[in-house]
């Protein structure tokens, strides 16, 4: 069934950036404005169970619950989470092609599969893009979402991800592979329905790697991304004197730590404020919330999200 | 005792985003110092790091600095290069080489990301053991989610050609028993295999086969090779975290998976840990106010959350951290200062 209307958010960004805490907060933010909501993290290994208990396998399992909403009525929509690896994409789409469990069983628990991916490794980077683009193509198992956010891989993977089909076009002409992955390539492009958010920290070359994504998704899809500036901590010279003056009587190599530190976080906030001035494109900045809590963390994330004038979730 | 200390061999293990790169590079360097002739192989780093370090574009060595007698070299592995390389080193003759780089397939293995990278960084490996120019190599593993897939990388290689689809392509070879009665049991499947994927895509794949006959019995060697290199006790793995709670569930996972294969840590790295100032003004400081008291308190829980999952794995390793840092990388000597934190001295 073609679900023309859905939404797919791909989050990604450099290393360590707070991807999945963003793609999170996305996600409750999408499920309060009343959508059915998908949140999808791709690979063999689970990060998301440390964050929601119940989630980290391939069939989707409902996570609204660990939220603290304030009333019910607080969440329209529904929340699930699921887990997806290329092995269990690639098994879902030959079947629903070959229409022979038992084939597929054997094909899969066979030697060959292995072979094949690892001689043609982009075939792992096409089963997750063909399986996270199934509802918007209409092919494979029904996806009744109203929105997919897929916290992606971080910037060189991603852009191997999103070039699998593009490459495999270039490889091979012809036959059905060639097909889908002209219709994935058609979907990417999509601005409506299909939307890229950035991440970055306020910080040299967490910001540089932004820029060069919005330059290469701009060139091969046509698309702008939006830019998140993550972990932003004002800091005033002023409200750092009291504390500077001290530490200059308590130790010395302390007060230059503490001075540089002061310093460092206004050269990053001036480079962020740069480039989200020169963005042409949707942009947010979001405070560094200091919890170790992660339910928390994506409770105040979502929560600027939703309160952004420019609203990055309806 | 430093846990590169007596070793041939350091690999660099770790997740995404803790500064694995800039970390291999500091260990070089304090190595270097101690009088060693020390090589970096890094994989894919930030080109503030790169140019720091003066790593060449071409792949070669470069010597980054001399100390009194030791020095620090560094070099990028370059997968595309390293596997062009290593096909027409290899190859029964230049033409089934050609055959090969040519290959579709085979260009869209080397412009990937995964999988391809373990396999190359090996080969790098290898070559600079064999040189015997340095005391110690230190590699930087491939930024993959699953860092022990490169571990698990010359074992993957030798299935690969111990499977039964390269036989499908290559008739030539004389086939085993057990070969033959994987064969039969396999080529029911060949059809579906083209329902799926079209045959075109086959051509390809056959092709890229055929012309990867002649390297096989290199590869299998050469991963022989690497599997014992990474087995001696003159090799030494370390982990290189960061104090952020997912990250540490992920080196936990980490360290798991490497103990499975035969491995083990001889320590640890922490990056990006609690900065000097903050360690300072935690106990003594009056005028701590927002945000530098919420930013303080932060600090501390990470710390103590940081003790209590290390005293779980009960692992009986150093551990060295590096606070995170509060000027820019600048050159060399941000290394250096990096360096510095390395030193039990």
């Amino acid at each position: 069934m073609k679900r023309e209307n859905q939404e797919i958010l791909f989050i990604t960004g450099k290393g360590g950036v707070g991807k999945t805490a963003l793609a999170a907060s996305l996600a409750k933010s999408k499920a309060q404005n009343g959508k059915k909501v998908l949140l999808v993290e791709l690979g063999e290994r689970s990060f998301h169970q440390y964050l929601f208990p119940q989630s980290g396998s391939y069939a989707p399992k409902r996570i609204s619950g660990v939220f603290n909403f304030k009333t019910p009525s607080d969440l329209t929509g529904e929340l699930w989470s699921c887990r997806w690896d290329y092995i269990s994409c690639l098994k879902e789409y030959f079947s629903h092609i070959l229409k022979m469990e038992k084939m597929v069983h054997l094909f899969f628990s066979s030697q060959i599969m292995e072979t094949l991916l690892s001689v043609a490794p982009a075939l792992n980077e096409l089963a997750l893009l063909g399986k996270i683009t199934s509802g918007l193509r209409g092919v494979g198992p029904d996806m009744p979402y109203d929105c997919i956010v897929v916290d992606a891989f971080a910037t060189g993977h991603f852009k191997a991800l999103l070039l699998s089909p593009l490459g495999m076009i270039q490889a091979v002409h012809f036959g059905p592979m060639a097909e889908q992955c002209q219709n994935m390539i058609t979907v990417l492009k999509q601005s409506l329905q299909v939307q890229y958010y950035i991440v970055s920290l306020p910080e040299e070359l967490a910001l540089n790697e932004a820029q060069e994504l919005k330059t290469f998704l701009w060139e091969n899809f046509k698309q702008k991304g939006t830019l998140i500036v993550n972990k932003v901590l004002p800091i005033s010279p002023d409200s750092a004197e009291p504390l500077e003056r001290e530490l200059r009587n308590l130790s010395g190599n302390a007060f230059v730590d503490f001075t540089n530190f002061v310093k460092q976080q206004h050269r990053h906030w001036n480079n962020a404020k740069a480039l989200l001035k020169s963005w042409k494109g949707p942009s947010i900045c979001i405070p560094y919330y200091l919890t170790h809590n992660g339910i928390e963390l994506i409770d105040q994330i979502s929560s600027t999200l939703t309160s952004n004038p420019k609203d990055f979730t309806s | 005792m430093r846990p590169w200390e007596n070793k041939n061999i350091v690999v660099c293990i770790g997740t995404g985003g803790v500064g694995k790169t800039t970390v291999s590079a500091a260990l070089g360097m304090a190595a270097a110092k101690g009088g060693k002739r020390v090589l970096v192989l890094t994989v894919d780093p930030a080109q503030r790091l790169a140019d720091a370090l003066g790593i060449q574009k071409n792949g070669e060595d470069v010597v980054v600095a001399h100390y009194k007698s030791g020095s620090l070299s560094a070099a990028l592995v370059d997968s595309k290069l390293i596997f062009t390389q290593f096909i027409e080193k290899f190859s029964s003759n230049p033409e089934s080489a050609k055959k090969l780089i040519n290959n579709r397939l085979f260009q869209q293995l080397m412009t990937h990301l995964s999988g391809t990278q373990e396999f190359t960084a090996m080969e790098r490996l290898l070559n600079s053991v064999t040189l015997n120019k340095y005391d110690l190599i230190i590699l930087d593993t491939p930024p993959t989610q699953h860092a022990i897939d490169f571990l698990n990388a010359p074992e993957k290689i030798f299935r690969l050609l111990q499977s039964p689809l390269p036989q499908w392509f290559s008739k030539s070879h004389s086939l085993g028993f057990w070969q033959k009665k994987i064969m039969q049991g396999s080529e029911k499947l060949f059809p579906l295999l083209e329902k799926v994927t079209g045959s075109h895509f086959l051509t390809e794949l056959k092709d890229f086969f055929v012309s990867l006959g002649g390297l096989q019995e290199t590869v299998v060697q050469h991963s022989l090779q690497v599997h014992g290199l990474l087995s001696s006790p003159q090799t030494s793995f370390i982990l290189i975290t960061a104090l952020d709670q997912i990250k540490l569930f992920d080196a936990k996972e980490l360290l798991q998976s490497l103990e499975k294969s035969g491995h083990r840590i001889e320590g640890i790295i922490v990056n990006r840990s609690t900065p000097l100032w903050s360690k300072t003004v935690q106990n003594s400081a009056q005028n701590l106010r927002p945000p530098f008291l919420d930013l303080v308190n932060y600090h501390r829980e990470s710390e103590t959350l940081f003790q209590n999952q290390i005293l779980k794995w009960n692992l009986q390793v150093p551990i060295f951290s590096i606070p995170e840092e509060t000027e820019p990388l600048d050159g060399l000597s941000g290394i250096e200062k990096i360096s510095s934190n390395l030193d039990l001295n």
